[in-house]
């Protein structure tokens, strides 16, 4: 296979694993044929030989779900283009549940396949013990089954992508290793490897195990770590089935495939065993550790008690393989941040075959023409921070990710490892005051707030978790008198210099070209007119402008906004996040609460809605933002960070006699929604325009132009198709959490993007988007009669165009 | 009828291997660890004559670091009935007569009729270990066994030879070394591996088997180790590049007498 390194090659992918031959698959497959594939070894040498190779459609949300399904649709067909057999096979696949509890998570589960176009369904313990013979179902709850779910063989899969890439022109060079990565202006444009270097114009890092490592050539977080992965294999047992479907015990944490007669069976423990910390062997290729049976002892467990013929069978193989993991479970793709042309396909948590196809095409794509055709945040390179690429951290962390796959996916579940990582100036004020943590981005933010005597921890649930009751007091406190929240952790950054606003013109769909100290909403649009971002823009001084937005989004809207301000504009983009604590004061009484601590004239003529001061506080001057996310009149304080624990505490003493309330991110989450607030990652995303998401205030089609213009005049013009409205359930019950089914006139016709409960109207609150091919009006919204799913139950649900709370935003304008 | 096995712990012969810095020794590191497949041998065997009279137990006695547990606990999962490693921080480096000697000595301290090690170990491949705790003990020894057969107080075993077989009888204690086609070993089964967790697995130094840390220590090395170095490989295959077939053969013709220098 091997032939002279050529000295160029536009497109060069880093490692031939799965992941690489299938973005030279995809990426020849859609004209770019200068591609040249670098493995260090040989092709699928260091972990995807091992892999048990199943292909399990239904993932932790649609944009990962979307990307498996496609793995069903391709392995089985390359064959007939590459003349090289997968192995393929539609096996189905059981879900056995031993606890109710799990039985409520599945059945959740089952309305999100149902929604994502997934056949999943719950069957009776009998069917599932004449599907696979040999299987007990003692002491199980329930038993689902999902009928087209497969199983692959992964060598083989491997060599036939890269069999369809070389036949369009790609080239595969292996026992190359890659030893450096060359950057020009903040580009890459060459790769250096032991047999030569050779200039190319992407680069595109599939590097598996050492993923992490090729990251770190040009200074790009990857974070991953390897952690070994084991499972047994049996000599072939008398009576079983050769194929049947793969059997999955989240609760005993195991798995169980057919092999040839006998049984493949191996899991995800809950605390599992990192590898690699002084480095990867040199010589590594289709090496397998030493076993631990002590390591395995859990799926053995689970074994006997899943199939009782693994008393007597004999095991032949125990396969310990080493694989990557990653902080949250979930892979990387994408263009890395902070540079150009550099691409990620890394970390497959033990998925990558079955994530593999459809990873290599949404990487095809967005080299192709700068994004992917879906969406993809959950799985997005930009949603690790800088930061994480710290080795100790994922090390410590990668204990814990192993398990999560298999895991209870409780609501809000939290992770325990590697933390704390960022905190607060306030952390320890909160801590004193009863706050229960919750982890996002490596922030430790307040959940909700215990109260003397109540233990701040999390006990999960399907229903309302422990901190629920005291959620809403926080949230009843906001509503009705005051509250006060600490989101220091909002991502700051300063816009500054002569051409400033310029830049920021074009960057934003809002008019940004405003007085002094006024704050203004704005829409980040792309090209076809959807969102990248939503942040908040204030304008300091002339030259310098303060954007304010969400944490989970910090590096994706850095990157966007630094792509974008042109290469000689004097205007430059810094990263204050650090530097400014942030407290949020929020209620009826928050005008004479502040009033207390400053002299400033807080009132409704001297300091409007969506403006800005810089005002005497306590000893500190923050700047203060009349602005809110929870529905009610408030001022977020910007507070540089080494004032902020003695204006909070300022702020709590003077507080006491107005009802002062702390507020955990439960309780802003649920007024945010209660409020119709919409939120990106969830309400809006690349795909969505603002006419859609009822967000069209935030756009000056007359401004002049800015990106994203031109797509929401073609949009306008067309009429809108799709629409963004808020659900409320009768039922004060249920709750709504995220993906739940919506039907309208009992036809299935959307789904929840989130939910919350909204503590004054009630009862469960959620949004989701309606759509009609031929346009959409308000009467056919309204005329429609509406249920929601919840846990295998349809509820009658109320649709609003806007919140019922409030509906024309007058509470912040008090 | 108690049975003493000797075990050794090896990295596994797909593993790939790396000479240490000093090319006295490999790097320990990142490598798969088995047990020597002669060894299997032997347990399947000492388990066999436990089974077959039903009485007795089979130890297994291994000399070697705190990793080698794992190779023993394979073989207790096998279904072997005790484990004993010897580890002492005053042993570094090893040599044939040194473990020898000190697996002579931990022999002397368990009961045993009958001593069934692998003929070699595949790392080291010296062949000498068994015949030198024989040697220690006392006893006699017959190498490359493929069948045995245990009566009162002897036993009588066949012998494989380069070109034939040879029977062999001694009379017990003795220790036998294994040979391919004894037999076939078997796979532990889940229940059998989760019940090796709860077996009686011991580790002792030195002092508990009688001998003097003093005694050992690279002085007491009766061989090392000057360098170690791999085979030479093979040449990689060179390709003639070319269009035609014209082009590629007058290539081929060039490289052969310029760079080969055969033509």
């Amino acid at each position: 296979m091997n032939q002279q390194l050529p000295s160029h090659a536009r497109i060069v992918i880093i490692g031939g694993g799965i992941v690489g031959c299938s973005t030279a698959y995809h990426l020849t497959q859609i004209g770019h044929t200068d591609v040249a594939l670098l493995e260090r070894k040989e092709l699928g040498s260091g972990t995807t030989w091992a892999a048990a190779g199943l292909v399990a459609q239904l993932r932790q949300n649609r944009e990962m779900t979307n990307l498996a399904k496609y793995a069903t649709q391709l392995y089985p067909a390359l064959e007939a283009e590459t003349g090289v057999a997968t192995g393929y096979v539609t096996t189905g696949a059981l879900g056995v549940c031993q606890t109710e509890d799990r039985r409520r998570e599945w059945l959740r589960g089952a309305a999100m396949a149902g929604a994502f176009g997934i056949e999943m369904y719950e069957i009776s313990l009998k069917e599932a013990e004449d599907m696979v013979p040999g299987m007990s179902t003692k002491g199980l709850v329930s038993i689902f089954y999902l009928p087209n779910d497969g199983q692959t063989n992964p060598l083989e899969t491997t060599r036939s992508l890269i069999k369809g890439a070389r036949a369009r022109g790609a080239k595969v060079f292996e026992d190359t290793a890659v030893t450096g990565i060359k950057v020009k202006k903040g580009a890459v444009c060459g790769v250096a490897t032991e047999h030569g270097d050779l200039t190319c114009e992407i680069v595109i890092n599939c590097g598996g195990i050492w993923g992490r490592d090729v990251g770190r050539m040009v200074d790009v977080s990857v974070p991953l770590y390897a952690a070994e992965h084991m499972h047994a294999v049996t000599l072939p047992i008398k009576g079983l089935k050769r194929i049947f479907p793969c059997v999955r015990d989240f609760d005993g944490r195991t798995y169980f495939k057919a092999e040839n007669g006998a049984i493949l069976f191996g899991g995800f423990e809950a605390v599992a065993k990192p590898w690699g910390m002084k480095g990867i062997p040199k010589e590594f290729k289709f090496t397998e550790l030493s076993e631990d049976w002590e390591q395995f002892s859990p799926f053995m467990e689970c074994g006997l008690r899943r199939f009782p013929d693994l008393e007597t069978a004999e095991i032949r193989h125990l396969s310990n393989v080493p694989e990557s993991f990653t902080p949250d479970n979930a892979f990387m793709v994408g263009e890395a941040p902070g540079i150009r042309n550099f691409f990620v396909g890394c970390g497959m948590n033990s998925v990558g075959i079955a994530s593999a196809a459809g990873c290599g095409r949404a990487l095809a794509q967005w080299v192709d023409q700068g994004y992917p055709e879906e969406p993809l945040w959950p799985v997005d390179i930009r949603r690790y921070f800088h930061w994480q690429m710290n080795t100790r951290y994922v090390h410590d962390r990668v204990k814990e990710s192993v398990g999560i796959l298999y895991e209870h996916h409780y609501p809000n579940r939290q992770r325990t490892t590697a933390r704390p990582v960022i905190c607060s100036p306030v952390h320890d004020r909160l801590a004193r005051h009863g706050a229960c943590f919750s982890m996002l981005a490596g922030w430790e933010r307040a959940d909700w707030f215990a109260p003397q005597g109540v233990e701040p921890v999390h006990h999960y649930s399907w229903g309302c978790a422990n901190g629920f009751p005291y959620q809403g007091k926080e949230h009843m406190a906001v509503r009705d008198a005051v509250g006060m929240y600490d989101l220091t952790s909002m991502h700051k950054y300063l816009v500054q210099g002569p051409d400033a606003e310029a830049a920021l013109q074009r960057i934003c769909a809002n008019d940004v070209a405003v007085p002094m100290e006024t704050v203004v909403y704005t829409p980040i649009l792309n090209e076809r007119g959807g969102f990248e971002s939503d942040v908040t823009v204030t304008r300091f001084a002339e030259d310098t402008f303060f954007i304010v937005t969400a944490l989970g989004t910090g590096v994706r809207d850095f990157d966007y906004i630094q792509r974008r301000i042109p290469e000689d504009a004097r205007a430059t983009v810094t990263d204050v996040t650090h530097g400014y604590a942030m407290l949020a004061v929020m209620g009826p009484q928050s005008r004479p609460l502040l009033s207390k601590l400053t002299d400033a004239d807080l009132s409704n003529a001297a300091f409007p809605f969506r403006t800005a001061r810089q005002i005497d506080l306590g000893y500190a001057r923050p700047w203060a933002l009349r602005v809110t996310y929870v529905g009610e009149l408030g001022w977020e304080l910007y507070i540089p960070s080494g004032f902020a624990v003695p204006v909070f505490d300022s702020i709590m003493e003077a507080g006491k006699e107005f009802g002062l309330r702390l507020v955990g991110m439960q309780a802003v989450n649920s007024l945010r929604m209660e409020s119709g607030y919409r939120h990106w990652e969830t309400e809006i995303g690349p795909g969505d325009t603002p006419y859609e998401a009822g967000l069209a205030f935030g756009v000056r089609l007359d401004k002049g132009d800015f990106i994203g213009r031109e797509a929401l005049l073609r949009h306008k013009q067309k009429g809108i198709c799709r629409k963004l409205v808020i659900f409320t359930l009768d039922d004060p019950h249920p709750l709504l959490l995220r993906s739940e089914p919506v039907y309208r006139n009992g036809r299935h016709v959307s789904e929840i993007t989130s939910g919350a409960y909204a503590f004054k109207l009630g009862s469960a609150i959620g949004m989701g988007y309606l759509g009609q091919a031929d346009g959409i009006t308000n009467d056919w919204i309204l005329s429609g009669r509406y249920e929601i799913l919840v846990e295998g139950k349809k509820y009658p649900a109320r649709v609003h165009l806007k919140s019922p709370y409030d509906p024309k935003n007058e509470r912040p304008k008090m | 009828m108690n049975v003493v096995v000797l075990l050794k712990q090896v990295p596994d012969t797909e593993s790939l291997i790396e000479i240490n810095a000093a090319a006295d020794g490999i790097k320990a590191e990142n490598l798969k660890w088995i047990m020597n497949p002669y060894d299997e041998l032997a347990v399947e065997e000492a388990i066999r004559i436990r089974e077959k009279r039903a009485s007795g137990k089979v130890t297994v006695l291994s000399f070697g670091p705190e990793r080698a547990t794992t190779a023993i606990r394979t073989a207790l999962a096998m279904g072997a009935d005790e484990g004993v490693l010897i580890n002492d921080p005053a042993l570094g480096k090893t040599d044939p007569m040194l473990t020898a000697k000190v697996l002579a000595a931990a022999l002397k301290t368990l009961p045993f009729d009958l001593v069934v090690a692998g003929q070699r170990a595949v790392d080291d491949d010296s062949y000498s270990v068994p015949s030198a705790v024989a040697e220690y003990l006392g006893i006699p020894m017959i190498g490359m066994v493929v069948r045995q057969e245990i009566n009162a107080g002897t036993i009588r075993c066949e012998q494989s030879l380069q070109d034939g077989t040879a029977v062999v009888e001694a009379d017990l204690p003795a220790l036998l070394t294994t040979q391919r086609g004894l037999n076939q070993p078997r796979y532990a089964s889940l229940p059998n591996i989760m019940k090796a967790k709860k077996k009686p697995l011991e580790t002792r130094n030195l002092a508990a088997i009688g001998l003097d840390a003093a005694q050992f220590g690279p002085g007491a090395l009766k061989t090392r180790i000057l360098s170690l170095a791999f085979p030479p490989q093979r040449k990689v295959c060179k390709m003639i590049p070319g269009e035609t077939a014209e082009e590629k053969s007058a290539r081929l013709v060039q490289a052969l007498h310029e760079e080969a220098g055969v033509l």
